[in-house]
């Protein structure tokens, strides 16, 4: 390709395609083959020769491609069918691309496409990538845009490399300071159809043990001092204590906690960093108590709740108090609703309850009872339950497979509780996590989801009991690995457990901790947390746009300064510029110089303007004249004008 | 102006020869009125060795002003009237067979002066007019194969009529470009005109002329005016005139290299003319509209506006 134009076309494609591959698993298949048509066409234009596509093809191929659009998206708006279309349109405009305008044009459309990746995700090694396309897309309107022949490759390449580098400054402050609005991003639809992986507000046998198959991070913790011992790190979640015989589920909306919390004991304090997951909850340490952000709020069922879906890394600091005492007084409709059961269902598993019930002296014997029915009968924990099929799941369970894992177990606890008559719900969350030695965090995954039974005893509250740690203590003292029976593993675990892999993934992840910590979890509060050390504390957002723009202003003025300077070329004649001080004095007194005006026509409007000033401008000129313009212009002459232009004074 | 010169000594020179042109200069002004700017245009033009091309309506003195010139500075003096009919021979001349002496004399044409005023250019046929802007440029003309110098100085005054449209070949951009300026005169002021009626008539005037100097002042002049100092800072002011022809739109293609030599070289005689050994931004400017108005093409080019007037107002001095 020695062709100017073709290399400038190769370039911009490059970028294009670069910047469009992380696209390219959301987008339909036809739309990513209607680019690479389109660039291919072009390219065989450009190297056959062939004329570019007519107009009324070029029309009728971008209406098809909206056409193609709303048929798969059923709409134009929105980000998925919105970034398709333009996806779309950058292919045609490749077909009209003839002149540099073009070429810009299409550098925008570069950038869209960037900016479209992250509008989805924020992964760390987007980072890189994003970098890596605009770096190629500039390059490639560098070239493309600049007369002449294109520049070698390295000179190019270190253009662009200045060019990025003299941006960053400016993106960092923007980073910083650019007012971070809280809630979704301005008016972008939010992507509630897309799923994403986390715990969910119904729990059916089958919901945790699927969500163990993922081994994604759920949320980070760090912790101020120790950390819980291992047996104490439940993080509550949803709360569920409507059941159907088959699936536990809560209300839509949860209602606020209406009553004081009895904060006792020793608490801990952490921040907590939560991955995206498109709902509402946030998690922390059984019990939170107490949180710094003002969109957070406990349920009645002291469950942590943001006001808005989590859509981006969210981090909060949450102080929580283990041996709180929740809800000492059970109103009616709680404990109604704590009671119920659905009718006819499990008919044995509430049979064999009542009997126990009968049996035990309190509420606390028949906890006892129920768990030692777990830890003598031979119960299996396992990932791999057999199914259950019949109308009677929680029967079929305990008194016929007996092999489960802790959904079945909480759930069959917390139905044989109601059955005896004590208030019982499921709380779901996340049980464990790993610390990470390299960045003192303790990392929690999908595959730590968890789900437990709380009971209520008259004066002591809501008090935790968790079935599993009865069946399988391993599971809850060692993590899920060591709690499976042999031969059942836990996916990808055996790889993390090589040593290398296990050094490397918590490189991975402490390195992808910073980044959600410094760089995703920079949010407003963090924001006006950085404002206010810098001490504009009540964060103005009308004066922090103002601040920027100065701020971003100055720099870029001052670069254009720099830029002016270095690039003055040879040192200005001493001669010039005591002629321009002299002009600069006269400009002063309403006698502006134009820049086209000869020195002598200069000074003859000036004498006509001022005729005092005749003699003295007379003599400048004529000095300037000789030692500009005359023979060589020797020290003595220059030093003579700028003596006399010293003087001068208008 | 006051002299820039640091050096007051080598003027002295051709100090006598600068003091017959000023003369010549001033006569010439008695004649024709009240176009001091286009005559020291003429005159700086004939001394930088160029060619003139005066583009007028008929009557406004385009002829008296070629006449003047040859008469003040002692030129013999040639007039061709471009007709359609007009063949090469008829400019430079032709061989005729003797017949006693059985040879072939050359029979120059009136070409063979040293001030040539060739009228009505754009009416010859593009055959004649190559004839003629060879001779220009070559400064000799050949003949059977022998080649002849033309007198030194040699000095085209070349007159075209713009309005006349009939008939007429007018001459391409890259033969304009041959001249070194194009001048026009225009109406005279009301006041001078009112001169021009009560006086006498100018050819009479003319004839009653007497040279105020001679051809050979005027190549010794020419020799000074390659010696005028042109200094960097002019050199970039040149450049930078050029460079914006180039680059911004209304100039058409922009300045040539040659276009650029021929600024120079004018801006020199400028100078000179002035009494002056440097080149300053002013000479430039003076003679900058007559040096590139007739090599840039502009697009709808209106009577009001010059394109070297525009230039000249336009770039900065650097």
């Amino acid at each position: 390709m020695a062709d100017p134009t073709a290399l400038r076309l190769g370039w911009m494609l490059g970028g294009l395609a670069l910047a469009l591959a992380p696209a390219v698993p959301r987008l339909p298949v036809w739309i990513t083959a209607v680019f690479l048509g389109a660039a291919a066409w072009r390219l065989a234009i450009q190297r056959q020769g062939w004329r570019l596509p007519p107009r009324w093809l070029r029309l009728a191929l971008a209406g098809a491609c909206v056409v193609g659009v709303l048929l798969t998206y059923r709409t134009l708006n929105g980000l998925e069918a919105g970034g398709a279309l333009l996806v779309v349109m950058g292919a045609m405009k490749l077909l009209e691309t003839r002149s540099r305008r073009d070429l810009q044009v299409l550098s925008f459309i570069g950038f869209f496409l960037v900016l479209m990746q992250l509008l989805y995700d924020q992964p760390i090694w987007s980072l890189p990538w994003l970098a890596a396309s605009v770096a190629a897309i500039v390059l490639a309107l560098l070239q493309g845009v600049r007369s002449g022949p294109p520049l070698p490759w390295r000179e190019a390449t270190g253009i662009v490399a200045r060019m990025l580098a003299f941006a960053l400054p400016v993106a960092a402050i923007l980073f910083l300071l650019f007012p971070r609005v809280p809630g979704p991003f301005w008016a972008l639809p939010s992507r509630g159809g897309e799923a994403m992986t986390g715990l969910s507000d119904e729990m059916s046998p089958g919901t945790i043990s699927r969500l163990i198959q993922s081994d994604e991070v759920a949320f980070r913790a760090s912790f101020e001092g120790a950390l819980p011992p291992p047996a104490e790190r439940y993080w509550r979640g949803p709360v569920l204590e409507r059941f159907d015989g088959w699936t536990w589920s809560d209300l839509e909306r949860l209602p606020r906690l209406n009553q004081p919390l009895e904060l006792v004991g020793p608490s801990y304090r952490y921040r907590i960093i939560i991955q995206p997951h498109g709902r509402a909850w946030l998690l922390g340490l059984d019990v939170p108590g107490a949180w710094d952000d003002p969109d957070a709020f406990l349920t009645h069922e002291f469950q942590l709740v943001s006001r808005r879906p989590v859509e981006n890394v969210r981090a909060l600091d949450v102080e929580s108090w283990p041996e709180a005492r929740i809800e000492a007084e059970l109103g009616p409709i709680t404990r109604f609703r704590s009671l119920r059961l659905p009718e006819g269902r499990n008919p044995r598993t509430v049979a064999f309850a009542r009997a126990l019930r009968a049996e035990a002296g309190s509420d606390e014997a028949l906890v006892d009872a129920l768990l030692r029915h777990f830890r003598q009968e031979p119960f299996v924990y396992t990932l791999q339950p057999p199914a259950l099929a019949s109308n009677h799941p929680v029967d079929e369970f305990l008194f016929r497979t007996q092999r489960g894992f802790c959904e079945h177990y909480a759930s069959a606890f917390t139905v044989m509780a109601r059955a005896a008559g004590l208030p019982a719900r499921v709380v779901t969350g996340y049980q464990g996590g790993e610390l990470n030695p390299l960045s003192d965090r303790l990392v929690v995954r999908q595959m730590d989801a968890h789900a437990w039974s709380e009971v209520w005893f008259e004066g002591r509250g809501w008090v935790r009991v968790d079935p599993t740690a009865a069946i399988a203590p391993d599971r809850i003292e060692l993590g899920l690995g060591e709690a499976l029976p042999a031969g059942e593993r836990v996916p990808g675990a055996a790889l993390r457990q090589l040593f290398g892999v296990r050094a490397l993934s918590q490189g991975w992840d402490a390195l992808n901790s910073l980044w959600t910590d410094w760089v995703l979890g920079y949010g407003p509060e963090r924001q006006l947390a950085l404002l206010a050390r810098l001490g504009l504390p009540d964060g103005d957002w009308r004066a922090l746009v103002v601040g920027l723009t100065v701020l971003v202003a100055s720099i870029m003025g001052m670069f254009t300064l720099w830029l002016a300077w270095r690039s003055r070329g040879p040192r200005q004649d001493p001669a010039r510029a005591a002629y321009d001080l002299f002009c600069a004095r006269l400009a002063a007194r309403g006698l502006p110089r134009d820049p086209a005006e000869a020195p002598a026509d200069y000074a003859r409007r000036v004498a006509a303007a001022r005729p005092d000033l005749a003699g003295p401008v007379e003599a400048v000129t004529r000095d300037y004249l000789a030692a500009r313009y005359g023979h060589g212009g020797d020290p003595a002459t220059i030093a003579a004008l700028q003596q006399r232009i010293r003087g001068f004074r208008p | 102006m006051p002299s820039v010169d640091g050096r007051p000594a080598p003027a002295e020179s051709a100090a006598e020869q600068l003091a017959q042109l000023a003369q010549a200069l001033r006569a010439l002004e008695s004649i024709i009125l009240g176009k001091q700017r286009q005559l020291r245009l003429s005159l700086a033009c004939l001394l930088s060795g160029g060619h003139l091309l005066i583009e007028d309506l008929p009557g406004v003195g385009k002829t008296t002003l070629a006449h003047g010139i040859a008469r003040v500075l002692g030129l013999s003096c040639h007039r061709i009237q471009f007709t359609s009919d007009l063949l090469p021979a008829d400019i430079v001349g032709v061989s005729i067979y003797q017949r006693d002496s059985g040879k072939f004399t050359f029979h120059p044409g009136p070409i063979f002066a040293q001030l040539v005023l060739a009228d009505e250019v754009n009416r010859a046929t593009p055959k004649a007019q190559s004839a003629l802007l060879e001779a220009m440029e070559e400064r000799q003309v050949t003949v059977d194969g022998i080649t002849r110098a033309l007198p030194e100085p040699f000095f085209v005054v070349a007159t075209q009529n713009p309005a006349e449209q009939v008939g007429t070949f007018p001459l391409p951009e890259s033969q304009l470009d041959r001249f070194l300026m194009r001048i026009r005169l225009g109406y005279p002021e009301r006041a001078l005109e009112r001169e021009l009626l009560r006086g006498e008539d100018r050819r009479a005037l003319l004839r009653r002329l007497a040279a105020a100097a001679s051809p050979a002042a005027l190549l010794q002049l020419r020799t000074e005016v390659d010696r005028v100092h042109a200094s960097e800072a002019l050199l970039d002011y040149v450049q930078a005139l050029v460079a914006w022809s180039r680059e911004h739109p209304g100039y058409g293609a922009g300045l040539s290299p040659r276009a650029a030599i021929a600024l120079l070289r004018a801006a020199r005689a400028w100078a000179l003319l002035d009494g002056r050994r440097a080149v300053i931004p002013e000479d430039v400017q003076a003679v900058t509209p007559a040096v590139v108005g007739h090599r840039l093409r502009t697009e709808g080019e209106s009577p009001g506006d010059d394109p070297g007037e525009r230039l000249v107002a336009a770039v900065p001095i650097p």
